[in-house]
């Protein structure tokens, strides 16, 4: 291990940042190293000046709980609140009545026609749509004159120079 | 507000000395700590997702103590205007002007790890820093505090 990590790991050391199996195994290393434990011991002798530079005498006496200024501050705190979204509205009020209401201008619409869906054959009482029976009460409504009349003419009909017999 | 109030107990007067020592000189401990209740009272939510209550009241008590260093025309005295605990030791009077000498990032971090005993994890949220930076700052304070005691 590099000086300049074991110094950091010896400084977290001192200021009591490492766990405390961790710490034992530092010192276990750095006693196998000769100086090392010296310098550890060093780190921690200066964090504890160091702590001990800072301590300060006992302060004051903390004072008791301030819970009436708190719940009134919490009062406060939220009537403003109650306060503040009624503003609001009541400016969003004031100001939808105080504008005047303006018709809308409306172009013209462009019409559009649709064509109009054809009503469904009416039912015949039969449930299956691809049944015979259907196609034959289908048939038997449209009538047959409906049918495109297809018409075929056999080639065996004809001369052979075209002409029609 | 019991919930509250149980955090007063445990962490008031630490908070009240932390105020005391850091911005006694600008602003009334007293009321910076009400302050720091009051805000604390506004955000029940993150009181109640706070990983540590104690570093999150530490991290409010600091900016209100900020804003009224801001506020105050006078800068910070260099040293703290504080009894010093120890006088017979001149080693340790040393130390503390040393101490108090250092940049305000270092010597922030340090008082809080030293001082007030919170841990690396809690000293980065009450500065709002990475958890490295809180160890390289300490790293630095040590090593230019045990260089300039040589």
């Amino acid at each position: 291990m590099d000086d300049a990590t074991l110094d950091r790991l010896m400084i977290d050391d001192a200021l009591g940042a490492l766990e405390p199996d961790v710490s034992a195994l530092l010192a276990a290393y750095t006693a196998s190293i000769p100086d090392t434990d010296q310098r550890r011991a060093g780190w921690r002798d200066l964090a504890e000046k160091a702590r001990h530079a800072m301590v300060m005498p006992a302060a004051d006496a903390l004072p008791p709980f301030p819970a009436a200024q708190l719940r009134a501050a919490r009062f406060w705190h939220n009537g403003r609140l109650g306060l503040a979204i009624a503003a609001v509205l009541a400016v969003g009020i004031g100001i939808g009545l105080w504008m005047p209401g303006k018709p809308v201008a409306v172009g013209p619409v462009a019409q559009v026609t649709k064509p109009v869906p054809t009503s469904p054959p009416p039912a015949i009482g039969v449930s299956d749509f691809w049944s015979s029976r259907r196609l034959l009460a289908s048939a038997v409504e449209h009538g047959v004159q409906d049918r495109p009349a297809w018409r075929w003419s056999s080639p065996l009909t004809e001369s052979s120079n075209g002409d029609l017999q | 507000m019991r919930d509250l109030e149980r955090l007063y107990q445990t962490h008031g007067a630490a908070l009240l000395a932390y105020l005391r020592r850091g911005f006694g000189w600008c602003a009334s401990p007293e009321d910076m700590l009400h302050d720091t209740f009051v805000a604390a009272m506004r955000r029940p939510q993150r009181l109640a997702a706070a990983q540590s209550p104690r570093a999150w009241l530490f991290g409010i008590a600091r900016h209100i103590g900020l804003t009224a260093a801001r506020r105050h025309r006078n800068p910070a005295p260099l040293v703290e205007a504080t009894a010093p605990a120890d006088q017979t030791d001149p080693q340790i009077a040393d130390l503390r002007e040393l101490i108090a000498a250092l940049p305000d990032a270092l010597r922030e971090t340090l008082e809080l790890r030293l001082r007030e005993r919170i841990s690396y994890e809690e000293i980065a949220q009450v500065l709002a820093i990475p958890i490295g930076t809180v160890r390289s700052r300490l790293h630095a304070a040590m090593q230019q505090l045990r260089e300039q005691m040589k």
